[in-house]
């Protein structure tokens, strides 16, 4: 190969090689913008008003998708979505009993029938500033409750009144 | 280039041939490449003949269609979310103010190419109605036309997407424009608007068809457009070049048992059908690899030239839009102001009667123009000799007036951009007449 | 050149803006609080997105540690955290409330400029401190116009003593004579219910004013003196005393319709 062809290669080579490694960056950029930089979802943490709207046994939150279970004054938070496919489970006498295919857990939550191969999450709660805070990012075992210092009142309306949960 | 015939290069074989035979072989069996001609004239190939504008537009199109389908992605055609999810396409999206820049660009750009495209066939005579069996260009100018009206339809359909109260009074300024057609003006307003006032339909109505019907429409008069090309024998320079082959064949006859490429057997007017002589042979070249090969650098180019400047020229957004308030002025894209100038100045009184500028300047004129422009293949007498020359002798005079109401066009939209300030009034650029006002 | 942009692109991308700020706010922690704590500095782009009043509000991605408390209560921006105010956690939880609804600005920009409306075809920029003072005022005074947007209805509310006492003004004088404002009143002078909607374009001023050009200037002046902006005005001039000329204009234009959801509406205090 002549010295004049060999340069002749090389700049070629370069072109077509500039103008993939171009046409790829394009590509790159257009596939990478696609991917979301922020996420139009309510917060994890969300407030659920005073510990005193829970009456004693299970509360369903369906904006939250959660059942507030309270016993005496422990309070915990059950995860409502099946551990299956993602359905929101409805409270039974004995335990929770998913409407899409059956699946059954048992009050504590541990799937006992159906397809479900977990058992239903607990999530984390906590007080600040006299309102009730779960944590829908974090799932916990059964064992981790939360005190409640206040005992649960006759039923009145929780303040303010957040959109769906009555 | 390495030789050799390894599983890569017998890959690529078609697309980079070795050989005149795999040349015209290429265009068979490559689905590809079957659009472009066995063999073309190396004049039709010459930046100088055409300057590959319509290449350009088309390039222009598919960089349209690419960042146009990324951008359906992140947009939402609804009043409530439509600026809000620009201002996020601007600010949290990954590369999306460059994606929506280089849009922007591309569309100003492809208005202005596709103008320059038509100027440029006019000015090379190229539209004319010449011999050969089966080659009817004016028919392909006609298309052309259609095109050009299709390039500014989507680029205003596209200006109301952000909802910004540029989007949204150009829009208004535009539609009441059409208003003005005589009978179903305005019926036609109130079709384009879904309504009365621009709202929620005019914006899913302009969505759709700025994302689907329009494209839809110029995808397949595109695929005409240059399915005519090849039907008209090529570029109008490749009739040029035949005659002159057809006048040295005159002075030195063909060599006995010549032939010529299965490809050039085609029944119709192309170039290599009407003459299979030597000299021919020698003014043209394999259609592949020659114009994919430049096609792709035009491509390149065009692609860099759209991301610099939609890198360095941030897209506008300006408030959200506002129909209670009205900017001073409101003024239409700018490729539509010398309409907008055209009715501003041709409405005037005389005594009691009002001449109504929007009918004159928005809807006579500018249908006058299209008109002439549709009809004047069928008018133009020039010889065919004419067809595929720059500035041609005998087109002197046409031309001239050609140039002159382009020329007119341009300054009438230079002057609304640039010169127009509040309630329409003239304004130097440099004056700042509009200070920024806060509320606080 | 093609190359060459698609390298430029990536910079520009890999280097935002708003990351100079969390670095910014990272070595502010580090220097007041040590750098364990600097790790525990939010990255990345947040947002506050209220979806009841459709608002997103992208502060935080810059302002990381707002809700840090008194340790970086006397820190420089953008480190500072929001003061502690007694009505705020209870009653305005930022989870709810976002930032711009009380402070102003570009909730959805992520360059500072932007972000705090200090660009073209942006009208409500921040309500700080900086602009403040060109009026006089604390940027809490200037905020008392966004509190009043909800809390228009309300004779005396905490926190509010600029608007209280200019509340107070348009009883006494009784400006309902002349004007009606919401449903009451006469036809004699404008309708003020929604003077805070008028376009900032709209204004026309003076020839040879000096003032930047705002509804807040525009308001303030006119108060003092009508007859300067509206020759053929009928307002009588009031001497209006220290502030009150700025506590009425930020009370005419707190004025606007504003949908609130149910449980935005302010429960009256009295």
């Amino acid at each position: 190969m002549s010295e004049r062809r060999s340069r002749r290669w090389m700049l070629r080579t370069l072109a077509v090689g500039g103008a993939f490694a171009g046409g790829l960056a394009h590509v790159w950029a257009w596939s990478r913008s696609l991917v979301p930089n922020v996420l139009y979802e309510p917060p994890k943490q969300r407030r659920l008003g005073a510990p005193t709207r829970f009456p004693e046994g299970t509360t369903f939150l369906q904006e939250e998708k959660i059942f507030v279970v309270r016993k005496g004054d422990v309070l915990r938070a059950l995860s409502a979505v099946c551990t299956h496919l993602g359905c929101t489970v409805g409270a039974q006498e004995a335990g929770y009993h998913c409407p899409c295919h059956g699946s059954f857990f048992d009050a504590e939550g541990t799937n006992t029938g159906g397809p479900a191969p977990r058992p239903l999450p607990w999530h984390p709660l906590s007080l600040r500033g006299g309102a009730l805070i779960v944590d829908l990012g974090t799932e916990v075992g059964p064992e981790i409750t939360l005190e409640s210092p206040l005992p649960p009142e006759p039923p009145k309306p929780p303040r303010g009144g957040r959109k769906g949960d009555k | 280039m390495s030789g050799g015939d390894g599983f890569f290069a017998r890959l690529f074989r078609t697309w980079l041939p070795r050989t005149p035979r795999e040349s015209s072989e290429a265009v068979v069996r490559n689905i590809w490449l079957h659009a472009f001609p066995a063999r073309i004239t190396k004049r039709s190939l010459s930046w100088l003949a055409s300057g590959w504008l319509g290449t350009v537009s088309l390039h222009l199109f598919i960089i349209l269609s690419l960042t146009g389908v990324v951008l359906m992605f992140l947009y939402v055609p609804s009043v409530e979310r439509a600026y809000a999810s620009v201002k996020d396409i601007e600010f949290v999206v990954s590369f999306g103010s460059w994606i929506r820049g280089t849009h922007r660009i591309a569309a100003h750009l492809m208005v202005v190419v596709v103008v320059l495209h038509l100027v440029r066939v006019f000015l090379t005579g190229a539209y004319k109605k010449e011999g050969a069996p089966g080659a009817h260009r004016p028919l392909n100018w006609l298309v052309g036309l259609v095109l050009l009206v299709l390039t500014f339809a989507l680029s205003f359909t596209g200006y109301l997407l952000p909802w910004d109260q540029l989007a949204y009074w150009a829009v208004t300024v535009g539609t009441q424009i059409a208003a003005a057609a005589p009978l179903v003006g305005e019926e036609l307003r109130q079709l384009l608007l879904g309504g009365t006032v621009v709202g929620q339909p005019t914006l899913l109505r302009f969505y759709v068809l700025h994302c689907f019907a329009l494209p839809l429409l110029t995808v397949f008069l595109v695929a005409w457009h240059m399915w005519r090309i090849r039907k008209d024998g090529g570029l109008a320079v490749a009739d040029r070049v035949a005659d002159d082959a057809r006048e040295q064949a005159a002075i030195t006859p063909p060599p006995p048992g010549k032939t010529y490429t299965l490809m050039g057997a085609t029944q119709g007017g192309t170039v290599q059908a009407a003459s299979s002589t030597g000299q021919l042979e020698n003014a043209t070249t394999p259609g592949v690899p020659a114009i994919p090969r430049r096609s792709t650098a035009v491509f390149l180019a065009v692609l860099a030239l759209c991301s610099v400047l939609g890198l360095l020229l941030q897209a506008p957004l300006e408030e959200p839009a506002n129909p209670a308030v009205t900017p001073n002025p409101a003024k239409a894209p700018w490729y539509f102001l010398w309409l907008q100038e055209l009715v501003s100045i041709l409405t005037f009184r005389i005594g009691d009667f009002v001449v109504d500028g929007s009918f004159l300047g928005g809807i006579l004129v500018p249908g006058l123009l299209i008109g002439l422009l549709a009809a004047w293949p069928y008018l133009d007498k020039s010889p065919a000799a004419a067809a595929g020359i720059w500035f041609h002798p005998s087109r002197k005079v046409q031309n001239r007036v050609f140039l002159l109401l382009l020329f007119a066009c341009v300054v009438l939209t230079i002057i609304g951009t640039y010169f127009r300030g509040p309630y329409w009034a003239w304004t130097w650029p440099w004056a700042d007449a509009h200070p920024h006002t806060t509320l606080t | 050149m093609l190359v060459v942009v698609s390298v430029a692109a990536f910079w520009r991308d890999a280097a935002p803006a708003w990351q100079d700020a969390q670095e910014q706010v990272r070595a502010i922690v580090a220097e007041r609080l040590g750098p364990e704590r600097a790790a525990d500095v939010p990255a990345g782009l947040r947002q506050i997105w209220i979806e009841d009043l459709d608002r997103v509000d992208r502060c935080i991605t810059c302002h990381a540690t707002i809700d840090w408390g008194p340790e970086l209560a006397d820190a420089p921006h953008p480190a500072r955290s929001h003061p502690a105010i007694p009505w705020l956690d209870a009653k305005h939880p930022i989870s709810e409330f976002g930032c711009t609804l009380c402070h102003g600005g570009q909730g959805t920009a992520t360059t500072m400029a932007a972000a705090h409306g200090d660009v073209a075809f942006w009208e409500e920029p921040l309500l700080g401190s900086q602009r403040a003072k060109g009026y006089g005022l604390e940027a809490r005074e200037l905020m008392e116009m966004a509190c009043n947007r909800c809390h228009v209805h309300e004779a005396e509310v905490e926190g509010m003593p600029l608007l209280n006492d200019a509340k107070a003004f348009v009883k006494k004088k009784n400006c309902v004579r002349c004007h009606t404002i919401f449903g009451q009143g006469t036809t004699k002078a404008p309708d003020l219910s929604r003077l805070g909607e008028k376009h900032p374009t709209a204004y026309t001023f003076p020839k040879g004013w000096k003032n930047p050009r705002t509804a807040l200037h525009w308001h303030i002046a006119h108060f003092r003196e009508p007859f300067v902006l509206v020759p053929d005005t009928l307002m009588p001039t009031f001497l209006l005393d220290g502030k009150q000329a700025e506590g009425l204009s930020l009370l005419v234009l707190s004025w606007r319709k504003q949908d609130l959801p149910a449980r935005y509406v302010p429960q009256p205090t009295r």
